[in-house]
């Protein structure tokens, strides 16, 4: 029980974004971006494609600066000390024939923190080999990554994640293309990292998984249409917003169409 | 049979070309390792190839060829970053144009030099047999040092090369990180014009790592794999370059060939003939590799 007692109350909020604007060349992919998040709470952060989720978490990891506003962690500009801040990008971003093994992957998350030359450290070795046996990867420990499945590349990548020891993980789409095991193997450990107040923030597009298993959803498209709890962000009309025509209304039920783009 | 190998070594050029050549492909094939796995065959080439105009100005000047060559190569290969960073180029647009920029412009400074024709030809082709006693020092010494900056900063250039967005969220020197090794490539490039010459150098760079890639799992094995298949290439190059009396450099560059076609269709793992021979062995029909 004491692992609960650590969860903040939720108006101490621990990651800040104040007006926002990022992109790439020319083009703003998010605009005015304002939204503050408890530490330790789990969010689904939806949103048609092109709505700017990728671009939303390259900016929190640093990948492309920040144009206006500003983004504070723990109550400090982001870049000011240790962010603290693991992503797990699709797994479409790395080759996977890049020859590596299972266990190799795990430990670059140690390769931070000054970690160049010399042996890693027992600590090093033992957070890696713990979060490889929390994504039952340790049998596989290894094997060269060219022979997983996709459902076991995801699960290096988060292994990878937790090695880095992060107070926020951002995971873009981990839910596509994976078995129900790497699924549900997926949300024990969300449940996990939640004790362990931990945010996390999964980019996805499955807004049943959304509505049932998150505690606050962000609805984006270029700005912030809504966030808060599901019940109160996943109705007819803030979908509609955010989807636009893509949103189809079948009476009880809001369906969102995203293979047939206008 | 041990005639075979000792008589051309009777002779001090020989015995300095074979030193040479060893040095020079073993270093080559493990550079070579992160240039393939990181894609950059074309940038390797074009920075071999931009070599040139350094070269001749050193010669007009000169100075020391090794230093303009390696001037060149660092500032073609920093000018192709700040044309492809711009973002309104692509990496392969910028190193199109700078790479023949390069090539026109030392071609047009060499033949400004009266004898341009030898000259150039053992620029572009390398003279393993006219490798001296100095020459072999400066390789030693700056293979060495290569390879210590290699083994210093393996793990974030590992990670640079696996996954740059995770180089990126650990807070890795990441454009640092690019242009050391930019300018490893670029040594290793100088060091190799001699013994191959720079049209040939990527081939060097490429091929044994090409090889080790499909015959490993790991990057370190890879490495080895790499050495011991771009020794071996040297090695056999020379000996054939001796026997049947061909261009050494090229001699060289089609050894490591043949290795790579080996490892190509014979690779216990990822071999093309072997996947062939698997699949007919356990009775299914054959799979098209694509």
């Amino acid at each position: 029980m004491t692992d609960k007692e650590l969860i903040p109350q939720p108006q101490n909020a621990w990651l800040e974004l104040e007006h926002v604007d990022a992109g790439y060349n020319g083009s703003l992919a998010l605009e005015d971006l304002s939204f503050h998040i408890p530490q330790g709470v789990r969010v689904a952060l939806v949103g048609p494609n092109g709505a700017g989720k990728s671009t939303l978490f390259k900016v929190l990891a640093r990948l492309i600066p920040l144009r206006k506003g500003e983004i504070r962690i723990h109550g400090l500009p982001l870049g000011h000390h240790c962010d603290c801040l693991a992503y797990v990008p699709q797994k479409e971003e790395v080759d996977w024939q890049f020859p590596v093994t299972v266990k190799d992957v795990i430990l670059m998350g140690r390769y931070g923190k000054n970690k160049w030359v010399g042996r890693m450290n027992k600590q090093d070795n033992d957070v890696a080999m713990r979060s490889m046996s929390q994504m039952g990867m340790s049998e596989l420990a290894d094997s060269p990554i060219a022979d997983l499945s996709g459902g076991q590349q995801q699960r290096v990548f988060l292994a990878r994640a937790l090695t880095q020891e992060p107070h926020i993980l951002l995971m873009d789409e981990p839910f596509n293309g994976v078995d129900m095991t790497s699924q549900e193997k997926l949300f024990d450990i969300l449940d996990d990292l939640r004790n362990k107040c931990v945010t996390t923030i999964v980019a996805t597009h499955d807004l049943n998984l959304a509505m049932k298993k998150f505690d606050l959803v962000i609805l984006l498209n270029h700005r912030l249409i809504a966030i808060g709890p599901p019940s109160e962000v996943m109705r007819r009309e803030t979908i509609r917003q955010a989807y636009g025509s893509q949103a189809l209304d079948l009476g009880e039920m809001i369906v969102v169409d995203e293979c047939c783009k206008e | 049979m041990v005639d075979f190998f000792l008589s051309p070594l009777q002779f001090q050029f020989m015995q300095r070309g074979l030193l040479a050549v060893v040095l020079v492909s073993g270093l080559c094939a493990i550079v070579g390792c992160f240039v393939v796995l990181r894609s950059m065959a074309f940038l390797g080439d074009a920075m071999a190839h931009s070599v040139l105009p350094g070269v001749a100005v050193a010669y007009l000047l000169g100075a020391n060829l090794m230093l303009g060559a390696l001037v060149a190569a660092v500032t073609v290969a920093l000018g192709i970053s700040f044309f492809s960073r711009r973002g309104s180029l692509r990496e392969d647009t910028a190193i199109g144009i700078l790479f023949s920029s390069a090539l026109a412009l030392g071609i047009a400074l060499i033949s400004t030099i009266r004898s341009y024709a030898v000259d150039l030809s053992h620029i572009l082709f390398g003279n393993v047999l006219g490798v001296g006693p100095n020459d072999l020092i400066w390789i030693g010494v700056l293979g060495i040092s290569v390879l210590l900056i290699l083994a210093l900063a393996y793990r974030p250039l590992l990670v640079l090369a696996f996954d740059p967005i995770l180089a990126a969220t650990l807070r890795l020197p990441v454009e640092r990180l690019r242009a050391l090794l930019l300018i490893i490539i670029s040594i290793t490039i100088v060091v190799s014009l001699q013994v191959v010459g720079i049209a040939l150098v990527a081939a060097m760079l490429v091929t044994p790592a090409a090889a080790a890639f499909l015959l490993t799992r790991r990057l370190p094995a890879m490495a080895a794999a790499s050495a011991i298949i771009g020794v071996l290439s040297g090695v056999v190059g020379l000996y054939a370059s001796y026997y049947l009396n061909i261009a050494s450099g090229a001699a060289v560059v089609l050894s490591a060939t043949a290795f790579f076609l080996l490892a190509f269709f014979f690779s216990p793992r990822r071999g093309v003939l072997t996947a062939r021979l698997r699949n007919l062995r356990e009775g299914q029909p054959p799979k098209i590799v694509s």
